[in-house]
């Protein structure tokens, strides 16, 4: 542990003015430029509807240095940009400004994160697992162990969309942690599951964190981020409200609320 | 604890160089093409995995199953067959018109299957873009490697129906396999192209029917080109080298006796396929790192 220690306070991700824009096809437009001739004025109306794409910044310029052996929660209301923060942390999301500097392999979870729902739960443990760039040999080795901590026990032959919700997230989170990476992200998965399964996930989390890793965590409820967490980053419309001991952080937001 | 956190308000190149001093390295949404293949060969098993589960998964949910993947051409085949050899008798001067016929349709069906689910490689699998990371190249890919696969029960189907027609199996009918690897990269190619086309721009899906429809008839499936190219020798030409139509020639050059596969058009097929190939690879590389966003 003599190198994970020396490691622990060092930064593992930095993020650098990172933006990310999204652009969306379709609805009805909602500003025009009169003096604009498109081929929709000159043709009328009718003939081309008026279907717009729009830009939405959904983080703007977000800096921060993430360290190893931190546990840092993302608070802030629906639609803050958390979970577009994530995704364009762990390289998931093109950034339209800035740069995330990372140390390490990432890996998220989240509740979108499906694979095949057609395929049972064993087929999609080995898709998972091949897609992280594992080998079929680490596969094979790993695959008790993520079929023990799903705890799904006979059902993970059978197709992942018999699964109810709560199976498929622990199913989800057993393969995201299988091979342990340097930054874990998460992204509401502790809100499904039952008890049993939230302290053998804590208990995951905290072995990530052992390894000199860092975890990122979204979740709408205070006490997971106050008991987990020691820092949090609060984002309001996409920007960095405030960042500190989580807390600190997190007696401030409820009191915003408020 | 506060105080040791990040320098929150640096500028931005200091954020840079202490990314630098902890050897902490810029996350790139595209990597050099160098590292890009070599990734996408890492991701070999994965490409495979996924091919062979997707084409077990295919047809669990239909009663006859797998059966489809053999029923479907055959049905071609005798829509075809009905159509264009018993009422509009295109079949006039064409040997062994079975034969001819289940080739093409056969041949054409992977074709088109590669094109048509090919297509929607990048925009059918946002889910496991947005969740995992991986060379995206991977999808398409593996999309004409699970068609491939799926074809496999049928092409024994091709075999058995070409042999009823009255050819006898040869040691040369090994060189279907080597045509099927040339006409499997260069629908490789052709995902790749229209993965990318269609994550851009949607619209253009609507219309990938029409696009098989016309290639349908443009292939020489139950009538021979060589008929334009007597009347019309540039157009034949056209038609006859177009890659559709040499991909259904090479096999029929493999399977039947009375055709042969010129070395032109097996030259004229390797460079569709090499061109497709590296020419799609590369153009669906540009744009990796943008896939999986509205």
């Amino acid at each position: 542990m003599a190198s994970s220690d020396e490691l622990n306070g060092t930064p593992v991700l930095i993020a650098d003015g990172v933006e990310v824009t999204y652009h969306i096809t379709g609805g009805k437009r909602t500003t025009k430029d009169p003096n604009k001739r498109t081929l929709r004025t000159l043709l009328g109306p009718s003939l081309i509807p008026s279907v717009g794409r729009r830009t939405l910044v959904a983080v703007r310029g977000v800096s921060f240095v993430a360290n190893h052996g931190e546990r840092i929660g993302l608070i802030g209301h629906n639609g803050a940009g958390k979970s577009t923060l994530l995704r364009a942390l762990a390289g998931l999301l093109p950034l339209s400004a800035g740069t995330v500097y990372t140390g390490g392999t990432t890996s998220l979870l989240g509740v979108n994160a499906a694979l095949s729902t057609s395929l049972t739960g064993a087929q999609n443990i080995e898709l998972g697992c091949l897609a992280m760039g594992m080998t079929r040999q680490q596969v094979k080795e790993q695959y008790d162990d993520i079929v023990e901590f799903s705890g799904l026990g006979e059902a993970i032959d059978l197709p992942m969309r018999s699964y109810s919700s709560g199976m498929a997230a622990r199913l989800r989170f057993a393969i995201s942690t299988a091979a342990i990476p340097d930054i874990l992200m998460i992204d509401e998965a502790l809100a499904t599951g039952d008890a049993k399964f939230r302290a053998k996930s804590m208990q995951k989390m905290e072995e990530v964190r052992e390894h000199a890793g860092t975890v990122f965590l979204v979740s709408h409820n205070a006490q997971t981020i106050t008991s987990f967490c020691n820092r949090a980053i609060w984002l309001e419309q996409g920007k960095v409200v405030e960042d500190g001991p989580a807390e600190e952080v997190m007696d401030r937001y409820m009191e915003s609320q408020k | 604890m506060g105080s040791e956190l990040a320098p929150r308000d640096a500028a931005p190149s200091e954020y840079a160089l202490l990314a630098a001093k902890y050897g902490l390295a810029p996350q790139v949404g595209r990597p050099p093409l160098g590292k890009y293949l070599r990734d996408l060969w890492g991701s070999r098993n994965f490409i495979w995995a996924l091919a062979t589960t997707r084409t077990y998964a295919r047809n669990e949910n239909t009663y006859l199953g797998q059966i489809w993947s053999i029923l479907n051409p055959l049905l071609y085949a005798a829509v075809y067959g009905l159509i264009f050899g018993v009422i509009l008798e295109t079949n006039k001067g064409i040997d062994n018109f079975l034969g001819f016929l289940v080739v093409g349709v056969f041949i054409f069906q992977f074709c088109a299957a590669s094109l048509s689910s090919g297509a929607g490689g990048v925009t059918n699998n946002i889910a496991m873009i947005r969740s995992l990371r991986f060379p995206r190249a991977a999808l398409p890919i593996s999309v004409v490697l699970t068609e491939l696969l799926t074809l496999l029960p049928a092409i024994v189907v091709m075999l058995v129906i070409v042999s009823i027609s009255g050819e006898r199996p040869e040691l040369s009918w090994l060189l279907i396999v080597p045509a099927f690897a040339l006409i499997a990269v260069f629908n490789a190619g052709v995902a790749l192209l229209m993965s990318r086309v269609v994550a851009k721009s949607r619209d253009v899906k609507n219309l990938i029917p029409f696009i098989t429809q016309l290639l349908r008839y443009l292939s020489g499936l139950f009538f021979s080109i060589e008929v334009w190219t007597k009347s019309y020798p540039l157009l034949g030409d056209l038609l006859t080298y177009q890659p559709y139509a040499l991909s259904i020639e090479m096999v029929r050059g493999a399977l039947l006796e009375q055709y042969d596969t010129s070395g032109l058009e097996l030259l004229v097929m390797l460079g569709w396929a090499v061109g497709l190939a590296v020419g799609g690879l590369i153009y669906f590389w540009r744009a990796e790192g943008s896939y999986g966003v509205e």
